[in-house]
């Protein structure tokens, strides 16, 4: 009995270890970031799934839709970053440093643009051809920002529009339908 | 027992009685002493956020002002104001408010120049300690703003959130506790009127 006990609390143990230890599927580490000295612009929001479900919850009246794509979500989390003349190289080798992994690790780049000094690149984590895992959006706007964007969750590929205009992320306002390719 | 002779009995009672009565005058002193500091007494949280701030910027910090309303003093605002006849929103955002504090602070002679990195840095970990995490945090030239949550607990109707703001060598810390529901459906309401008023001016109503 004792050793019945032992083996379901260890296996308990166990199972929650290692829920917490892995990130979701759709989740990127960029690492921390810090303010650069010398007031240059930063600006991070980090939101989780409660208070996501909060402002679903305070629009679901009025924009349905919108709260079913908010429910959806798991976190978002965004990074700008004021680029000086300390901090230029390494966001800009980081920036490079998760592009290249998220490649690695079966992300899907769906836009790759350079135009006046501006490079922006989306990537999608996804499941199947229905859903999205989660986003990634990287832009370098020549060298004054660094934006680094992460959004986790259960997201219709349709709806990434949708999703960059409430959420006001310009790169993904414009992206095509998917029956539009 | 003649009548004259006194009550062997009573004597112990008063003096028990009067111990019982000075001790209750000393709890609802001690009470109100407290209760009535208790308004210039930030709580924990907000009190930990802004220690973290004027021990990551040292310096000789004065403070300008300190205020704290709790539960009580907010349900009473609300039993007052419920015999009035209050505009809806106002109503509303009487009803919302379950707890408000705020903290106002100088660095008058700052050891080093603060930087926003190191208070937010500082910040971070001690709210992170006891179980906050930062939704936002805004740093422009030698400005900060940074937002915090508890990790749990966070609903519609229990809403609790700390803020704090250095500017120009000043400290603003807030801590609110609040039903955001009242508030919800004020938005949901303009939001109907607004949307109305649109789709009557596409009909060209």
């Amino acid at each position: 009995m004792p050793f019945a006990v032992g083996t379901a609390l260890l296996s308990l143990a166990l199972t929650f270890n290692g829920r917490a230890g892995g990130l979701p599927a759709g989740q990127v580490d960029f690492g921390t970031f810090t303010p650069p000295s010398g007031g240059a612009q930063f600006v991070e929001v980090n939101l989780t799934s409660n208070l996501i479900s909060l402002a679903a919850k305070l629009v679901e009246k009025q924009e349905p839709d919108v709260a079913q794509l908010l429910n959806g979500l798991q976190m978002v989390s965004v990074h700008v970053i004021g680029l000086t003349d300390e901090n230029r190289d390494d966001i800009k080798d980081r920036m490079e440093k998760t592009r290249k992994e998220l490649l690695t690790k079966g992300w899907d780049r769906i836009v790759a643009a350079r135009q006046e000094g501006k490079d922006v690149g989306i990537y999608l984590k996804t499941q199947n051809k229905d859903t999205v895992q989660g986003l990634v959006v990287t832009v370098l706007d020549g060298n004054e920002h660094a934006v680094f964007i992460n959004i986790v969750g259960d997201i219709k590929p349709e709806k990434l529009a949708l999703l960059g205009e409430r959420l006001h992320i310009d790169p993904l306002k414009n992206l095509p339908k998917p029956d539009e390719k | 027992m003649s009548p004259g002779t006194p009550n062997p009995v009573s004597t112990p009672q008063r003096s028990y009685r009067g111990f019982y009565v000075t001790g209750a005058v000393l709890l609802g002193l001690a009470c109100a002493v407290i209760g009535i500091t208790g308004y210039f007494r930030l709580g924990s949280d907000t009190q930990a956020l802004r220690d973290s701030c004027l021990s990551a910027a040292p310096g000789q910090w004065h403070k300008k002002f300190s205020l704290r309303v709790g539960l009580c003093t907010t349900a009473l605002a609300r039993t007052v104001a419920s015999g009035f006849k209050l505009e809806p929103d106002a109503q509303a955002a009487l009803e919302a408010v379950h707890g408000a504090e705020v903290g106002i602070y100088d660095l008058a002679a700052p050891a080093a120049e603060p930087t926003p990195a190191a208070l937010l840095a500082r910040a971070d970990r001690v709210m992170l300690r006891r179980g906050w995490d930062r939704i936002v945090g805004v740093v422009n030239e030698r400005e900060l703003v940074a937002i915090y949550l508890p990790h749990r607990g966070v609903s519609l109707r229990h809403m609790n959130c700390a803020l704090m703001v250095f500017h120009e060598n000043q400290l603003i810390v807030v801590g609110a506790r609040a039903n955001l529901k009242p508030l919800a459906d004020v938005a949901a309401r303009h939001l109907e009127v607004v949307e109305r008023g649109a789709g009557e001016r596409r009909a060209g109503i």
